[in-house]
């Protein structure tokens, strides 16, 4: 639509145009699409588990999406692996722009995006055996942390990965070779409906969903550092599954994919990524009686009413979330609503993703966790 | 990214006068001439034949006559002559667009023809109003893309550095604005209340001291602006108050003409509430306006030069709100009119 010559239209605050250099298509509803800067410079590094947010162009105006870094993190370019969803249901991703990547993006397509960010990343630190564990196209991440741990670390991985048949699964071939790049590295794909071909060509490992059983043949007793990605039914059971053969909460990060939900008892506050246990709530306050939790920080406060924003009620109790604007234009506060509702004091520029919140524009109508 | 179904301005009307006038807006080239009876004709400025611009050619009456065969098209567009061919080739026409004169200004509509409506030309208060004056404007040519002039003039902040020998004060650095969405467009607006005139507007107040200051910064989509400048004596100024008969009022008009994604025209022309006829008051006002977008014209154009060329991001402050609102509106309209056009053909 532009012109060669003419430079890239302004942008939005805080975006990097990136180019679109390859699309690959890695199973019947997921596609790769591999990232170069615009300008051709190398791009940074990012942490194993960080997602791109794209602002998107489409019918209805820019939405804006996250998408997992699913390659090697120190490489200058970056690959995001997306599956084509369809809307299907209440709280199920709409399809908006998963099937405007699919259809109307290819090779030499400028992408707007933010980040990397994303407080889900390996922690490298740690020298404790790692368990991967994914649904379906929640094995973006995990396959960027395989990456890492492959070429950069000695620890024993499980690389586990549950998903419908071979005809969905995607970077079969990539995780099979990493695993065997040196010892101690190791896969194991389930399906849950394989098919006859699938079947022929040994490309799966086991039958069936990761049951408490099926999870304790695979794992010896240990003390691991276990990542979890996938859809909220899966996550539900898995952790669930995990918890029952005694692996710690704060051993279990993990992301969601698609609306977050809560995984276990609604009144808990769920552990942050780093595993870190989180310290007693402080005792509360006497006051507005709506309880916000900044989770990662172990904090637990009443309301101020008399607080502008949560953003300047984070501040006040010593947080120091990144913030530009105030005001609800540039996305810079967008930070992870764990649980509870908020209302908007100022309508926001572009509308927050199911899941998320701009601090600096919002107030509790609710005890809200949030992820700071 | 442009809006197409608006009108824009394409020149002063002085600058049509007895020859062919090449113009180029929103990437298109267009030929302005006038014809026997004074009205202005905008055709797209090809030949058919081998796209010789039309502005090459000759006025020939109420049509124009291409310099290189002589294909002659009226100002509908329609092809009245082609020398030596028996039939003129019903393909052989031009795009007419729709032309206003207003407010001596040349409007051209760069949509669908029939949507055209001269209602929609910016609204100018006090036109021929005897107790107004107005200084007639000016023009000039700026290379940045045309939505960072609606930034600035969205953005009475930059005032207070930019432009620090004329418009600004002191307390236009820190007074709060406030930023009104509304169907035509964006406003961004603040009273200062017992402030220093600023040295511009001081010599031509009325009252002695101090001043209430509105600054009202409003721009309509895709592109037009008023700013209106009020100084009221102190402590009689604020939203919705009437204001003292010696309270000082001026309008500035601000017409943008993207040229291309990276060139923008800017026109404008001031209208004041005293000295009407005086023509050393508009010529002192023409030269010190001229100079404040001299100003701006220096700083727009690094910044276009800037954001296209950055390294490392930009960051959106609060001062940024009304800008933001805006850009966002106006992308939704030229999609929407896109996702139309699309569906149309």
């Amino acid at each position: 639509m532009t012109p060669p010559e003419a430079p890239p239209p302004p942008a939005a605050p805080g975006l990097r145009a990136l180019r679109v250099v390859a699309k690959t298509r890695e199973s019947s509803v997921i596609t790769s699409f591999w990232l170069e800067a615009a300008d051709g410079q190398p791009l940074p590094p990012f942490r194993a588990g960080q997602f791109l947010t794209l602002h998107l162009p489409v019918y209805q105006g820019t939405i804006r999406r996250n998408y997992s870094l699913s390659g090697p993190p120190d490489q200058g370019r970056y690959r995001i692996t997306v599956k084509r969803e369809g809307a299907n249901g209440p709280g199920r991703p709409d399809g908006i722009g998963s099937s405007h990547l699919h259809d109307r993006i290819g090779p030499g397509d400028i992408l707007q995006a933010q980040g990397p960010h994303g407080a889900f990343v390996l922690d490298e630190t740690s020298e404790r055996p790692v368990v991967l564990l994914s649904g379906g196209v929640g094995l973006t991440p995990m396959v960027a942390m395989l990456h890492v741990l492959a070429c950069r670390s000695t620890r024993e991985v499980h690389f586990l990965h549950a998903c419908e048949n071979g005809d969905v699964h995607a970077l079969r071939d990539e995780v099979r070779a990493l695993v065997a790049l040196r010892p101690g590295l190791r896969a194991h794909f389930r399906y849950r409906q394989p098919t006859g071909a699938d079947r022929a060509a040994r490309a799966f490992d086991g039958e069936g969903y990761f049951t408490r059983e099926a999870i304790r043949g695979l794992l010896s007793l240990d003390d691991y550092d276990v990542y979890l990605c996938g859809p909220p039914p899966f996550m539900q059971a898995v952790h669930a599954a995990l918890r029952s053969l005694g692996v710690p909460k704060t051993r279990i990060a993990y992301e969601f994919f698609g609306p977050a939900t809560v995984l276990e008892d609604a009144a808990a506050a769920p552990p942050p990524a780093a595993a870190a246990p989180i310290p007693a709530p402080a005792s509360a306050a006497a006051g507005s009686g709506l309880r916000v939790t900044f989770a990662r920080s172990g904090l637990a406060v009443d309301w101020d009413a008399t607080a502008p924003s949560l953003l300047d009620f984070a501040e006040a109790q010593g947080l120091t979330p990144a913030f530009s604007c105030r005001a609800g234009v540039c996305g810079t506060c967008t930070s992870r609503l764990v649980s509870g509702e908020v209302r908007y004091v100022e309508d926001p520029l572009d509308p927050p993703q199911e899941g998320e919140l701009l601090l600096c524009c919002t107030h509790p109508v609710s005890p809200v966790v949030l992820d700071l | 990214m442009f809006l197409r179904n608006s009108w824009y301005v394409a020149a002063w009307d002085h600058e049509v006068g007895a020859g062919l006038h090449p113009v180029r807006m929103l990437g298109e080239e267009i030929v302005l001439f006038r014809k026997t009876d004074g009205t202005v004709a905008a055709l797209e400025d090809a030949c058919p034949h081998r796209k010789l611009p039309l502005s090459m050619g000759r006025i020939k009456g109420d049509t124009v006559e291409c310099g290189y065969h002589g294909l002659t098209f009226d100002s509908s567009g329609t092809c009245t002559r082609v020398p030596g061919a028996e039939r003129i080739p019903h393909v052989a026409c031009v795009r007419a667009y729709p032309v206003e004169e207003r407010y001596g200004l040349l409007w051209v509509w760069m949509g669908e023809r029939d949507r055209a409506d001269p209602a929609l030309i910016f609204t100018v208060d006090h036109w021929g109003d005897p107790a107004w004056g107005i200084n007639r404007g000016d023009s000039m040519e700026i290379a940045c893309n045309y939505l960072y002039m609606t930034d600035n003039l969205l953005d009475p902040s930059h005032v207070a550095w930019v432009h620090q020998s004329s418009f600004g004060s002191a307390a236009t650095e820190e007074t709060p604005l406030n930023t009104d969405v509304h169907e035509r467009g964006v406003t961004v607006w603040r009273w200062m209340v017992d402030v220093e005139p600023a040295p511009f507007y001081a010599p031509y107040l009325q009252f002695p001291g101090k001043c209430d200051r509105k600054q009202h910064y409003e721009v309509h989509y895709p592109c037009h602006a008023i700013i209106r400048a009020i100084f009221a004596p102190a402590h009689t100024g604020g939203e919705g108050r009437e204001l003292p008969a010696e309270t000082f009022l001026m309008d500035s008009y601000n017409f943008m003409t993207p040229i291309d994604e990276n060139t923008t025209k800017y026109y404008w022309f001031q209208m004041r509430n005293f000295a009407p006829d005086d023509a050393a008051v508009s010529a002192q006002f023409a030269a010190s306006v001229r100079g404040a977008f001299d100003e701006d014209r220096a700083v727009l154009t690094a910044v276009h030069k800037g954001m296209a060329n950055k390294r490392t991001p930009n960051l959106d402050l609060k001062i940024d709100v009304g800008p933001l609102r805006f850009r966002r509106n106006l992308a939704r309209m030229i999609e929407a009119e896109a996702t139309a056009r699309t569906a149309a053909e």
